[in-house]
């Protein structure tokens, strides 16, 4: 075992990947996936994302919301840039590079410390029996960067703004949920990603303590370059965060532009139901009219034509027989066929 | 109006066991409120500030390690003001479902998997008008389901074939099946996103306007509440703080903690940079001295590490229990 450890140090040690003159840190060419649910010829297909074109550039960091109700297909699109589930078809480009080529060690670990992931609940992201430093430490070592440990550490730490003694030698129920949150961060932190994917990172955070998670990643595209996907449910943090936001519907993208064209103007209706559907937190304007629920998730998935026909308050015969293409307009890219 | 809940002097704690020393965990520590017939009275607070608690206290759900330590909850019912927390069980459960019912946190899973929605609620309204025929009982859940709006498919389905947001109506339509006068409603729209939510709002508002039934509903998003409630109570470490109609709160804050909820909340259209209060909520085992947020607040003086603030009027309906609300009011501006 430890033999194969150092081996496999020692490789990492070797910086394989010189930086590429391709501008763009990530790509995705009609990216799908389709999950079959039951036996494997009798079953149905669900297409649970669904040719997804994402391009976010390199030299502009960026944090992008991928935003949409459960079910819409936002995570397991992350999964699929994580390399935590295969997709379909398509094609996934990263600094300029398919990653299904990608088939040493090496080069898949270099994949893993450029990419990391933030997941949505703290407290389970870390197992209580365990001192937090141990993922620290475990993540330094299996980074395999050259210097000092304990210095990679100690800089990720300072980094989201925790003093190292407020960490080491703890256990995960001694932090608060913000500290926790955030040492998730410093952890993401230690391998110099230029990526950081975070699945609902505040939903779970209190209220009182949200801000300070979201002021973090602010500064962290501000200051130490790092792009970042922002997944979520909830527009009124994308809109305070982000700056595009890709919404999606039964593993489309319907709506995709700058934050404060797709939430201030929005075009496609779903968009227009979602931001609707938000709690204005004022009480001198409550919701007037009501809205239609939808009873058919599956057979949304399956329907041949727009996904959102059934729901949608301007649909027409049309919209149900053929699926909709992405159209450029006022600076964004709807799927609608109203444009 | 008339008060159709009053609390009085509400102490419940848990009795945890360490080491051979008691300790107590203050989740509710002397409340004090009323809440008029027809209201929608809304809790808010963080996690672990005692919401949940106070409302299984009111149910009368209380089982140890949580002990009530002192105080008393009043049930105006048509035979007499009636304490849950006194009474026997039997007339306990006859006033459960009838006049009171309640709507669990993560009601998604309290449906019973292995038998249809048809059943449960048939199940229902036999424990408790016993001797109903079954076929008018399902043609009254029926009548019922399909007047909430939703869809009759479901009646027939068991809960795993529904989805969370129509699995979480079902439990709505079932807690309201025999029209309870008080319907507590614990955290009913978390863990749903907002198009659902604003289902699930919608149905609450819905039946609440058609029985004119008392809701207290408790959540930690001030959206649902701003939604929702006509008057809201918020709550900080195992105490209400600051009682006020919804209006009020959202516009005059007097509280530094309400201050800093209603200020960082996000808006759609708005970047300027928001802050978090500073510090964590306490642990509700070791209270600080005096005021519970005095680590936290930032025009705490010396007498707010004295006595614990009490409620007191500053207008007619709203009750703040802070020291320092004048000028934490004018520091705003």
């Amino acid at each position: 075992m430890l033999l194969k450890r150092l081996k496999m140090e020692k490789t990492e040690r070797i910086k394989g990947f010189a930086q590429h003159a391709d501008g763009n840190l990530l790509e995705t060419k009609d990216l799908t996936k389709v999950f079959t649910i039951g036996k494997r010829l009798t079953g149905s297909k669900l297409v649970a994302v669904n040719s997804v074109n994402l391009r976010m550039k390199k030299e502009k960091p960026e944090i992008f919301t991928l935003a949409g109700e459960s079910g819409s297909g936002k995570t397991t699109l992350a999964r699929i840039i994580l390399g935590l589930t295969e997709f379909t078809s398509g094609e996934m480009l990263y600094k300029g590079k398919d990653i299904t080529k990608l088939k040493s060690k090496k080069e898949k670990m270099w994949l893993k410390r450029e990419i990391q992931p933030i997941f949505q609940n703290p407290y389970e992201a870390f197992n209580p029996l365990k001192k937090v430093e141990n993922y620290l430490f475990e993540t330094a070592t299996r980074s395999g960067t050259n210097h000092d440990k304990k210095a990679a550490v100690n800089d990720a730490l300072n980094m989201v703004g925790l003093n190292q003694n407020d960490v080491l030698g703890k256990y995960p129920h001694e932090l608060s949920g913000g500290q926790l949150q955030r040492t998730a961060i410093a952890r993401a932190l230690i391998t110099t990603p230029d990526l950081l994917i975070a699945d609902e990172p505040v939903s779970m955070i209190d209220a009182s303590l949200r801000m300070s998670v979201l002021n973090f990643f602010k500064d962290l595209k501000e200051m130490k370059n790092v792009s970042i996907i922002y997944i979520t449910h909830d527009l009124a943090t994308a809109y305070y965060i982000s700056d595009r936001i890709g919404i999606m519907y039964r593993g489309c993208l319907v709506e995709l532009g700058p934050v404060e064209k797709v939430l201030k103007k929005p075009l496609h209706p779903y968009t227009k139901l979602l931001l609707e559907s938000i709690p204005k937190t004022d009480p001198e304007h409550r919701w007037g009219n009501e809205i239609k629920m939808s009873n058919l998730e599956v057979k949304e998935y399956g329907s041949m034509g727009c996904k959102f026909a059934e729901r949608c308050p301007l649909a027409s015969e049309e919209c149900r027989k053929e699926a909709p293409k992405d159209v450029f307009v006022d600076g964004r890219l709807v799927k609608c066929i109203l444009f | 109006m008339k008060a159709i809940l009053h609390i009085e002097k509400l102490k419940a704690y848990y009795d945890v066991k360490a080491f051979g020393v008691d300790r107590y965990v203050r989740a509710v520590n002397n409340v004090n409120f009323d809440v008029s017939e027809g209201e929608i009275f809304g809790i808010a607070g963080e996690s672990g500030c005692g919401k949940s608690t106070l409302i299984k206290v009111l149910y009368a759900l209380n089982k140890p390690p949580l002990t009530v330590m002192g105080g008393r909850v009043l049930y105006n019912t048509e035979g007499g003001d009636k304490n849950p927390l006194e009474i026997g069980s039997k007339e306990l459960q006859k006033l459960r479902w009838n006049f009171v019912s309640y709507i669990p946190q993560g009601s998604m899973s309290v449906l019973n998997p292995t038998i249809r929605i048809k059943k449960q609620f048939l199940d229902v309204i036999k424990a408790h008008h016993k001797g109903t025929d079954a076929k008018e009982a399902i043609k009254l859940s029926e009548e019922h389901v399909s007047s909430l709006g939703l869809p009759r498919e479901v009646m027939d389905s068991y809960p795993h074939q529904l989805s969370g947001g129509m699995k979480q109506r079902v439990t709505i339509a079932l807690a309201t099946i025999l029209k309870p006068r008080i319907i507590f409603a614990d955290e009913p729209t978390t863990a749903l996103d907002v198009v659902v939510q604003r289902g699930v709002i919608q149905l609450l508002k819905h039946i609440q306007k058609e029985l004119h039934n008392t809701v207290i509903i408790v959540t930690h998003d001030m959206g649902v509440h701003a939604e929702m409630a006509d008057r809201i109570g918020i709550m900080y470490a195992g105490k209400i703080i600051e009682i006020a109609p919804t209006r009020e709160i959202f516009k005059n804050a007097l509280h530094p903690y309400t201050q800093y909820l209603i200020k960082s909340l996000p808006k759609v259209g708005d970047k300027t940079p928001k802050a978090s209060a500073p510090g964590a909520p306490p642990s509700l085992d070791s209270l600080p001295n005096g005021c519970s947020f005095n680590p936290r607040c930032p025009y705490a003086k010396e007498d707010c590490y004295g006595s614990e603030p009490e409620l007191r009027k500053i207008k007619a309906q709203h009750l703040v229990a802070c020291c320092v609300a004048e000028e934490a009011k004018n520091g705003k501006n």
